[in-house]
């Protein structure tokens, strides 16, 4: 088996190019993660507080393309999740069985993820039914916890590397959000590279759809176990706060959600 | 495992990057399109297609623009793309309809699926409570809720 890069250049003149290496590796993690999400709509005087969120699932990563400028793009697909509130049984979430794609050099940051309509927004069957919504758009951050490209430094040593995750959902819709944190190896365990983080948030983004220019701040902390020899991440536990705030081109509200993620990956396989 | 998925029937993901692959492996292996596009010297640049995608995974049906005047670059084209067998989607209960464009380098702009009128909360947002509807009342007042989101 060997990759192929699909570009249409490529098609048109027969090139192809192979990283059979590449094309043999692929990981899945078992996810979990809390939200918990309270939000103002300002100079409307509406408020919700503390909505909160479980979600579970696997998270699988394939190898798509080899791309002419030697980024790599992955297919990600939710398999098995299941979401509900803090405190009730979860339910299956309508995550299961959609996918999206990555691209990013090896190894590295993520550089684009596209697809993220299909994890966002509200079930076709009833637009209108709370249980259809799906909650890809808000946890968008589990891209990033099983992609989050640490720096390579010795143990005792600490340096600042961005975590980032540009999502995207059609044209003139994206969310680009940064976690720019300073990273300390801690120690070789068993195999494994044991590092903590620590830093703020920030980023940008646009809603074409409803007029919206985003920012975002907020903070993020966690630790992560790597494979030694691979640099694959085998366990990250994290814990990010994420605010949002959104101005709207035709209103004079503001609105703001600030978004606590407390979870976990763990590398299956 | 989905509701509306029959039993023993394996999951099946039709996402915007299988259909793109799926579009592009058609146009490379449907020779007559690819003569056509590398010989013609008035190729329409570029050329758009929609087209609809039953939950069987069959093309029912693929229409160029009529404007378009190249008519045998964009026959071919739309016969390539009802070659294609795309994958059942299970996920959605409904036919999915796609737009794409085509250049004489192939592929120059991805499949995308038209939005229903208010079907997204503002990206990023979770409410889990609050219909896309009702955050634009509450946004914009409730008087100007038409069809003025786009």
């Amino acid at each position: 088996m060997s990759l192929v890069v699909s570009g249409c250049v490529n098609q048109l003149t027969g090139v192809e190019i192979t990283r059979p290496e590449l094309a043999a590796s692929g990981s899945s993690w078992n996810v979990s993660a809390e939200a918990v999400l309270n939000t103002d709509i300002l100079g409307r005087d509406f408020s919700v507080d503390d909505t909160s969120i479980n979600i579970s699932g696997v998270l699988r990563e394939r190898p798509l393309h080899l791309n002419a400028d030697e980024t790599e793009t992955w297919l990600l697909e939710y398999l098995d999740f299941s979401q509900g509130p803090v405190g009730s049984s979860l339910s299956t979430s309508n995550l299961t069985g959609k996918a999206i794609t990555i691209r990013r050099f090896p190894g590295e940051q993520v550089l684009e993820i596209s697809g993220g309509e299909h994890l966002s927004g509200f079930g076709q069957d009833d637009e209108q039914a709370l249980e259809t919504q799906r909650a890809g758009g808000v946890f968008d951050i589990l891209l990033a916890v099983v992609n989050p490209a640490p720096p390579p430094i010795e143990v005792g040593e600490a340096r600042l590397k961005m975590i980032r995750w540009p999502f995207s959902a059609q044209r003139g819709r994206n969310l680009r959000s940064y976690a720019n944190v300073t990273w300390s190896h801690i120690a070789h365990e068993n195999g494994l590279i044991h590092m903590t983080y620590e830093g703020t948030m920030s980023g940008q983004g646009r809603d074409s759809l409803w007029g919206s220019e985003i920012e975002v701040t907020g903070e993020a902390s966690g630790e992560v176990w790597l494979d030694e020899v691979s640099g694959e991440v085998r366990v990250h536990n994290f814990d990010w706060l994420r605010v949002l705030s959104y101005g709207f081109s035709d209103s004079d509200a503001r609105l703001s959600q600030s978004q606590h993620f407390t979870g976990a990956a763990q590398w299956l396989e | 495992m989905l509701a509306n998925q029959p039993q023993g029937v394996p999951l099946l993901y039709l996402s915007e990057e299988v259909v793109r692959r799926s579009i592009e492996s058609a146009w490379e292996t449907f020779e007559p399109c690819g003569d056509a596009a590398l010989e013609s010297t008035t190729l329409p640049e570029p050329l758009t297609v929609s087209f609809v995608i039953e939950r069987n995974g069959l093309v029912s049906s693929a229409t160029p623009d009529n404007n378009q005047e190249n008519t045998a670059y964009s026959e071919c084209l739309t016969q390539a793309l009802t070659t294609i067998d795309f994958p059942q989607h299970w996920e959605n209960p409904l036919a999915l309809r796609y737009v794409f464009t085509m250049g004489s380098a192939g592929l120059i702009k991805y499949p995308r699926i038209p939005l229903p009128q208010r079907s997204y909360l503002p990206i990023g947002l979770g409410f889990f409570g609050l219909t896309p509807d009702l955050l634009h009342d509450l946004l914009f007042g409730a008087e100007s809720s038409g069809d003025n989101i786009e």
